[in-house]
């Protein structure tokens, strides 16, 4: 029976190494499917081509799950507190439904699934923003190095991130008309996921287990403004 | 039955099988590890841009906005983004938004100024990071056409709603035109609206129209250029 066990260990952990070679093999070859890619899409200079293993919605949005997209939309109109922003994201999310001051039939989509989208959203907001919040802080502790249950709670905090955009994602039949949910749907489909680039982030030097300082004066981050009428 | 000695082989024997027991659940567990994927788990960082025509206010705007969103299990990580909007003569509004650990976003306004062509949503989303400094991350953009359409009033339905009907000067045609052409916000009462003229914007996102009214404006006593 012992022998069995560790048979079946050794078996798993042969496997396990041969799962991760695969999975770095696969990475390999859609590093170098987008090495082929080499000419730049529409609109994209020769200088601005994709890092090796981006995810490109424009090219690939079934690659794009679903509650990513949801999250970018919800990220986009929800948390607008000043009065002409709530106005201008209005009219971002009238194009969605495909409806301004018309007279819909029963059923249409309306200013009551504006309504609904803008109210599932900002709970998007308020909910995410309480995970945020704990991943900040938990970013911001034991820098430059951080211990491994600070990495763990991180990716947890990141998978309750994930499930709770999806859950709130899959609530909105229930708050949409039939008519809405399909140009949301749509939206998502046609609008949203191309726009979106899933991007890898990047990989430290096998050697480099230590901060390096930044360059110093003339290369730190550029200074910020924040542009609005 | 047992002498004390047995008893503890038989203990020996259990708590073989509980270390046994565990080993399998390990190795169970260790393949499920690997096999499962995980994509929260990969400290990738979502890029997006997006963007819309401000008709709520006096001017009208086009407004872009660029994002980035990292994944929590990453460390370190600062991210901004540049957003520029510009306009088919070449007018532009550009921004960058603050360094943050995790969401970076910049909206950007730029006056429509009455331009009707092609108007581009440009993003470039940067990141500094223990190991490498300043890189950019990848960029981001939206084409945005604004045409206009042409329409002409020529009655009400059963439920009230004013009917109208594309009719562009002669010469032009229509590159969108909505997909509803009634209860069109034009004029007090359709009776004003008959036999008059407007154009409306139209929008199209890289290439596929946004059927729904953004402005209209009129009336007009001759059909307005389509483009």
């Amino acid at each position: 029976m012992r022998i069995k066990v560790i048979g079946f260990f050794l078996l798993a952990i042969a496997v396990s190494i041969g799962v991760a070679g695969f999975r770095q093999s696969r990475t390999s070859v859609a590093v170098a499917e987008n090495a082929q890619q080499a000419a730049p899409s529409q609109g994209q200079s020769q200088a601005e081509q994709d890092q090796p293993g981006t995810i490109n919605g424009k090219e690939h949005p079934e690659l794009i799950p679903d509650y990513v997209a949801y999250a970018m939309l919800f990220r986009v109109i929800a948390n607008r507190p000043e009065e002409s922003a709530q106005r201008s994201i209005r009219t971002y999310v009238k194009q969605i439904f495909q409806c301004s001051q018309c007279n819909n039939p029963p059923g249409a989509s309306s200013d009551g699934d504006i309504d609904a989208l803008l109210a599932v959203a900002e709970e998007h907001h308020r909910r995410i923003s309480v995970l945020d919040t704990q991943a900040a802080k938990i970013k911001g502790r034991s820098w430059p190095e951080p211990a491994p249950e600070m990495l763990a709670k991180l990716t947890q905090l990141q998978a309750q991130n994930d499930a709770l955009t999806a859950d709130i994602a899959s609530s909105l039949p229930a708050h949409l008309s039939g008519r809405g949910m399909e140009n949301l749907q749509r939206y998502i489909v046609e609008h949203v996921k191309p726009a979106i680039k899933i991007v890898p982030g990047p990989q430290p030097p096998a050697d480099s287990k230590y901060y390096q300082e930044p360059p110093p004066a003339g290369a730190a981050p550029p200074a910020t403004h924040h542009h609005q009428p | 039955m047992f002498s004390e000695n047995d008893s503890s082989l038989l203990s020996g024997a259990r708590r073989q099988r509980l270390s046994a027991g565990k080993l399998m659940i390990f190795a169970v567990a260790l393949l499920l590890f690997t096999c499962i994927p995980s994509y929260g788990q990969m400290g990738n960082s979502v890029i997006y841009s997006d963007s819309w025509v401000d008709s709520s206010s006096s001017p009208i705007y086009v407004v872009g906005v660029g994002i980035t969103s990292d994944s929590y299990n990453t460390y370190g990580h600062q991210y901004w983004v540049n957003t520029t909007v510009t306009s088919p003569s070449g007018r532009y509004s550009g921004g960058q938004s603050w360094t943050s650990s995790s969401y970076a976003r910049v909206d950007v306004y730029l006056d429509w100024g009455f331009e009707f062509g092609d108007f581009t949503v440009h993003t470039t989303h940067s990141m500094t990071c223990p190991y490498i400094y300043n890189v950019v991350n990848g960029f981001t953009g939206v084409d945005i056409w604004l045409t206009r359409s042409s329409y002409v009033g020529t009655g009400q339905d059963a439920s009230g709603a004013c009917l109208f009907e594309l009719q562009c000067a002669p010469g032009t045609s229509a590159t969108c035109g909505l997909a509803q052409t009634k209860g069109l916000p034009v004029g007090t009462t359709c009776a004003q609206t008959w036999g008059k003229h407007f154009w409306c914007l139209d929008v199209s996102y890289n290439g596929i129209c946004v059927k729904y009214t953004t402005i209209c404006v009129g009336p007009w006593n001759l059909p307005q250029a389509c483009s």
